[in-house]
């Protein structure tokens, strides 16, 4: 057999380095180079130091952001995790007409994310089905604000994104569920173990390593939450953008002709750190539980 | 694979996957180029004029107005044999991002439609022609408030846009759900003042039913009532204590159940929305709002009036602009002076009713026209309306950025809500946008 040269295995990878390198690499170090400028779109940038970091410390709407989207991670993060797992074990099971169920939870994950949160904004306007449901019923005299209050907007555009979620994760839990020794449940069960402890001892321990992926996936996603909060709220975050996501606020304060590009940067350096932190803890308990 | 090999893996892995989740985050601009600078001199188009140049719109290539352009650039061909003209349309949402990317990345047309705010940036890169240069005579033949309009720009000496149309408002009520309240058309508001009254009237005697508010005080409310917005050093001084007289009625209308909670939100789209699905008996919306009504709620135009917008009316100024940059400059500026013309503008204002032309003469030409091509009285009343308003018209400062106005309408919802004071407010949004200003 012929022999390789010592550079043919990096002309097999050399496009995937580019590509990380071109892509992914740059851009990053891009944004974080103008973090330390005054970039303005159509003008030359000039260096400014920590300028756009302590504005943004100081920054009320930085932290407004912040608060939103550690709320949004805080509350997507065991809902995303617990009701898929449940909606996987109910359609687990092999019986006739199973498909149309587990299809039936699946089809929000299709659904175009815009063409929900419209169809949300219909539900939850002050004349919407929701507050004529609520009118009709006797429970409220005026219509309730839920999209033009802080905590009702958030609580509304944090059940859409549950909602439009479960149907993914109940999938990856199928899967990782078909890997669970059907023995280690029989044999649980010969030992008189009730279904709840089988289900904390055995399903819980089974889909470990797909709860943990599922946790990041949706940690770094919830961190990076756009589109359900801009259209709920029509692009303005609500009443004092209060709230408002670090993204919608790195677009408002970025995009256009008179985008402040530098403040904008660093803001996304800051969301990059933020992310950072979930993946970082993935790696962390994969250690340990490989040290265990 | 060692353990310490494989975190060193994992970490890199985390950290590769965590590039490509910022770099998607990450602002779109990159460092700007060392803009050229302006040309700064004549230009003779009394030669022959040859060559190929591009003309990008915005939003008009439709069933409407792709008859006009194509039989526009036709004609110009005609009377230009060696000249050949491209038509490009840009979409009407993010045309400012694809200005940007075209300034970018040095691809401007040649010719192309600009609002005065969208052309500050690009005047203050140089990325325009300065027209007053180009061709001294120009000045003459145009509106004096729309050349004015390109020609304002602090720091930099010249014009550089040709006033192409010119738009305003009108107030449009619903007066079938205002009849009960002993509203007629005859004694509808004047007044902001008036207006503000009138709503808190109506909500509480129809018990919330009956709303007119539909938005909560913009940059242009302060403009209507003659509120100082900017002072002589460009700097925004609008949170006087007329402001905040406005604002405090405002919240004491939304109090009294005089507004759609939905307008905290402060969407204009939502606006003339609002006002279609009757869920509010007034709204503003240009002379085209009839033929809106007209199509998705007929009925409702039966009960609709227009009449002059309360206070100041606003003025919206759309000018045709050169690239400093254009390869063809001399058929650029002919090209441009030819699509502005007096003959040109009032076939464009005929088409797009409700606008006026840009030029010094023209206007009687447009209203004669329409009122032949017209038969809808009520458009033709709107357009009555708007036209006679036209000559008091205002437009907003250019400094004026969609991010203030976000700003604005994020804390004017808290004012308006009752949480947060008036005065505190407009101060909070004045020193913003001072601080952002983009001319400094």
């Amino acid at each position: 057999m012929r022999s390789h040269k010592w550079f043919t295995p990096w002309l097999l990878v050399a496009p995937a380095i580019i590509w990380v390198l071109v892509f992914s690499l740059w851009p990053f170090l891009n944004t974080v180079i103008l973090s330390f400028t005054n970039a303005r779109p159509l003008k030359p940038p000039s260096f400014i130091g920590v300028a756009n970091y302590e504005r943004m410390f100081g920054d009320e709407m930085f932290w407004n952001a912040i608060v939103t989207c550690l709320i949004y991670v805080a509350a997507c993060v065991p809902l995303l995790t617990i009701l898929p797992l449940l909606l996987a074990l109910l359609v687990e099971k092999v019986i006739p007409g199973i498909s149309f169920f587990r299809t039936t939870f699946y089809f929000p994950v299709i659904a175009s994310v815009v063409v929900v949160a419209l169809i949300w904004q219909w539900l939850f306007d002050s004349r919407g089905i929701v507050n004529q449901s609520l009118d009709f019923l006797g429970l409220t005299d005026q219509p309730v604000p839920f999209l033009v209050d802080r905590w009702l907007l958030l609580a509304c555009s944090i059940l859409l994104t549950v909602w439009k979620g479960l149907g993914y994760y109940m999938v990856v839990y199928l899967a990782a569920l078909g890997n669970v020794g059907k023995e280690l449940h029989e044999a649980a069960q010969l030992d008189g173990a009730s279904s709840f402890r089988r289900f904390l001892h055995v399903t819980i321990p089974g889909v470990r390593g797909a709860m943990l992926l599922i946790c990041v996936l949706i940690a770094v996603s919830a961190m990076r939450i756009f589109t359900e909060l801009e259209v709920l709220s029509k692009g303005t975050g609500g009443p004092g953008g209060y709230d408002m996501s670090l993204v919608m606020l790195i677009r408002q304060v970025g995009s256009g002709l008179t985008g402040n590009v530098g403040y904008a940067s660093a803001i996304s350096v800051a969301l990059f750190l933020l992310t950072l932190i979930p993946l970082i803890a993935i790696a962390f308990m994969n250690r340990e539980k490989k040290a265990a | 694979m060692t353990k310490s090999k494989r975190w060193f893996a994992g970490v890199a892995l985390a950290l590769t996957g965590a590039f490509a989740l910022t770099a998607c985050t990450g602002a779109t601009g990159g460092p700007g180029t060392e803009a050229p600078k302006p040309t700064g001199s004549a230009i003779d188009k009394g030669g022959e004029l040859s060559g190929n140049i591009q003309f990008q719109t915005w939003s008009l290539k439709n069933e409407k107005f792709t008859p006009y352009f194509e039989k526009l650039i036709a004609d110009f061909e005609k009377e230009n044999p060696k000249v050949k003209v491209e038509w490009l349309d840009q979409p009407g949402d993010g045309y400012q991002d694809k200005i940007l990317s075209q300034a970018n990345s040095n691809t401007l047309p040649d010719v192309l439609n600009l609002p005065p705010d969208i052309a500050y940036p690009l005047v203050s890169a140089h990325k325009l022609l300065d027209l007053n240069t180009a061709d001294p005579e120009l000045k003459a033949k145009y509106n004096a408030g729309g050349w004015e309009s390109y020609s304002q720009y602090p720091g930099v000496e010249g014009t550089y846009g040709l006033p192409w149309y010119l738009s305003s408002d009108a107030s449009w009520w619903n007066l079938e759900q205002l009849q009960p309240y002993g509203v007629t058309a005859d004694n509808l508001p004047k007044t902001v003042d008036e207006l503000l009254t009138l709503a808190e009237k109506v909500a509480k005697e129809s018990n919330g039913k009956v709303q007119l508010l539909s938005s909560i005080p913009t940059l242009d409310t302060f403009g209507s009532e003659g509120i100082e917005i900017i002072n002589d050093k460009g700097e925004f001084v609008f949170n006087s204590d007329e402001a905040v007289k406005v604002v405090e009625n405002y919240a004491t209308a939304y109090k009294a159940g005089a507004m759609p909670a939905e307008a905290l939100t402060g969407s204009y789209g939502g606006n003339a929305q609002a006002f279609i699905q009757e869920k509010v008996a007034f709204t503003t919306g240009g002379t085209g709002f009839s033929t809106d009504l007209a199509k998705d709620a007929p009925k409702l135009l039966e009960h609709t009036v227009a009449t002059p917008r309360l206070g100041i009316p606003p003025l919206y100024v759309q000018g045709i602009n050169v690239s400093a940059e254009s390869k063809n400059p001399a058929a650029a500026l002919a090209f441009a002076e030819y699509v502005t013309n007096v003959d040109n503008q009032v076939a464009f204002s005929t088409i797009a009713t409700g606008t006026a032309p840009g030029t010094a003469e023209g206007s009687d030409q447009v209203v004669k026209a329409i009122a032949s091509a017209i038969t809808d009285p009520k458009q033709l009343a709107a357009i009555d309306t708007v036209f006679a308003a036209m000559k008091d018209a205002k437009a907003l400062p250019f400094q004026w950025t969609g991010d203030m106005t976000t700003y604005m309408n994020q804390q004017m919802a808290l004012a308006i809500n009752g949480s947060a004071p008036a005065k505190d407010t407009l101060d909070k949004i004045v020193k913003y946008a001072n601080d952002n200003r983009v001319d400094q």
